[in-house]
């Protein structure tokens, strides 16, 4: 079985759900953050001499379960912090420390394939900053846009946000777009690999990125799953089974 | 050049200086409570792929010439040129950003560094990074994360005594779950709880730097050593320890497998010889360790940061799980140190 755990609003996460059930090539079941806001779940997640293993108890009387699970889609941006309402304002940092720190922990433990999986950077996957951004994309093969920081002026790249740019999904090193040349391809890939995130939204410079030389601006590990269509629910489904 | 970034009187950086010039170092130290003459610039350009400069009282420093690097920054919010200063003051904005961009700049340049920020956060999570150090194949403590208190008394019924500790890396007393705690059991069902069964044996202390392992053994009767003297009344005993090969190069690859240049990794021989590990520490006071037992941890870490013996943190655990999970082939340029 496979597992999305998302938010209720993210709607892109929602229709690879959708897509997932109806290409039925295994079952998809679907784990939303609001509803592990609940105290009634019971939570147990064990690491040893037997490997790791987690199962939470619905207060439905269902389980989700490690045992059963061959790949999640991880679309959590942050943990269940709803659940924190009711502690006291001293403590409510520890507390979100606490519950950050167990659910990547079980998000990790969740299934064999878990993408992205978490980092101690984002739980969504590793998210970095545009200098990082910028120097693996010059170091995988891609132009960037120069950048220049200083502790005095660091207002270059916010200035960035308002060019024209496009995103484009990259699933396990391939982008989807049929501008991309094999040589922009193997820069991508190399791009993926040195990052360590097998989903990531590249944002290119340009509403057209072969007309800008293929310029990266950034990237994130928490992209819109639908800027591929169908063949990005296909690669995907190819990650989930490894 | 090296570069050694913190406070100067703090022990572990006095240590270091003290090797640094007896090796004959060429390094820089960067005082971070004289940010308010420090700048730095970084560029990514068609013509560099990296490249700026560091300012530092008086000085100018081409952030390509800096090889190694030791990163030791105390929060700047509490330094004492800073913590007073108004939230929209020029100073704090300078100094936020600074302590910032050093970082930043570490985490990508081509040099050693002990420790890029990327790789001290894994023990963030402990059971998180107990997952990973299993998969490196160490034996780890059996441990549960549950807010079901019913699970908690069948834990503890099957393991004997079991002690409590926090999840995140916020700092807390490692304590066993005694009648007293059981008695507060029911408070967990708003948060998880992280419960391990205790494992007898004593502690050793292993810093790794690069490929070489110090070992130190700490024994007390205390459940946690740090505080041995508040839960024992007698200060804890610390004396170099012999690993052996096979764990000292356990050691190396554990720490390696987290992206740390340097770790301390906590071990808990039992007395049947079995070493399981607890956490790994990714900011480890040496200097401590060193003060206790001369074991010469402070040269190691010159040597190291002056491009002595290899480096072994190319390959970082969430590297080799993408490289596992997608079958890639993982560039090496950004290890090349």
């Amino acid at each position: 079985m496979w597992l999305i755990v998302c938010s209720s609003v993210d709607h892109s996460a929602l229709w690879m759900h959708e897509r997932l059930q109806a290409r039925a090539r295994a079952p998809a079941a679907l784990l939303l953050v609001e509803g592990l806001a609940d105290v009634r779940i019971r939570w147990r997640h064990a690491v040893g001499r037997s490997g790791t293993s987690v199962t939470l108890r619905l207060p439905d009387g269902n389980e989700v379960s490690s045992a059963e699970l061959r790949g999640v889609v991880n679309r959590l941006v942050t943990a269940p912090l709803v659940l924190l309402d009711a502690v006291e304002p001293e403590d409510r940092d520890y507390a979100t420390n606490e519950l950050t720190a167990f659910t990547a922990s079980w998000l990790h433990a969740l299934a064999p394939t878990v993408i992205n999986a978490p980092t101690p950077h984002g739980l969504v996957g590793r998210w970095r900053l545009p200098l990082e951004w910028r120097v693996l994309g010059r170091r995988s093969g891609l132009r960037t846009p120069d950048l220049h920081l200083t502790c005095t002026a660091p207002g270059d790249v916010l200035s960035e946000s308002d060019q024209p740019s496009t995103t484009l999904l990259a699933i396990d090193g391939h982008v989807f777009d049929q501008r991309a040349s094999s040589s922009v391809q193997r820069a991508v890939a190399r791009f993926s690999a040195m990052a360590e995130t097998r989903v990531l939204g590249l944002r290119f410079e340009g509403e057209d990125p072969s007309a800008n030389g293929w310029s990266l601006l950034d990237a994130t590990p928490y992209p819109d799953l639908t800027l591929a269509g169908d063949a990005g629910v296909e690669a995907l489904e190819q990650a989930l089974t490894g | 050049m090296i570069l050694v970034c913190g406070i100067p009187s703090e022990t572990s950086i006095v240590r270091l200086a003290q090797a640094l010039e007896q090796l004959g170092a060429s390094w820089f130290m960067l005082n971070q409570r004289r940010v308010s003459q420090s700048a730095i610039e970084i560029g990514v350009s068609a013509a560099a792929e990296l490249e700026g400069t560091l300012e530092h009282d008086g000085r100018s420093l081409a952030l390509n010439e800096i090889t190694g690097v030791y990163l030791r920054f105390m929060d700047d919010r509490f330094l004492p040129e800073v913590r007073d200063e108004p939230l929209q003051s020029h100073t704090r904005a300078h100094s936020r950003a600074f302590h910032d961009l050093v970082p930043q700049w570490a985490e990508v340049a081509r040099a050693r560094v002990i420790n890029r920020y990327s790789a001290m956060g894994s023990n963030y999570s402990k059971p998180y990074q107990l997952q990973l150090i299993s998969q490196q194949g160490f034996s780890v403590p059996e441990t549960l994360v549950t807010n079901d208190p019913e699970r908690v008394l069948s834990f503890r019924a099957e393991h004997g005594r079991v002690i409590y500790k926090s999840v995140s890396s916020e700092r807390s007393i490692v304590s066993e779950l005694d009648d007293e705690a059981l008695s507060r059991l029911h408070r967990i069902r708003w948060c998880p709880v992280q419960f391990q069964a205790y494992v007898e044996g004593d502690d050793v202390r292993v810093h790794t730097i690069g490929e070489r392992a110090f070992a130190t053994r700490i024994r007390t009767a205390a459940t946690d050593y740090r505080y041995a003297r508040r839960q024992t009344g007698a200060e804890a005993e610390f004396e170099p320890f012999d690993l052996g090969a096979e764990l000292a190069d356990r050691c190396v690859a554990l720490g390696a497998s987290l992206g740390l240049d340097m770790a301390g990794i906590d071990l808990r021989v039992s007395p049947e010889g079995e070493a399981y590990c607890l956490e790994v520490n990714p900011s480890p006071v040496y200097s401590y360790y060193e003060a206790q037992t001369g074991q010469p941890m402070a040269i190691a870490v010159a040597e190291y940061l002056m491009g002595r013996g290899e480096t072994l943190t190319g390959r970082t655990a969430a590297r080799t799980q993408y490289q596992n999970s997608t079958k890639a082939a993982v560039p090496d340029s950004l290890t090349v140190r």
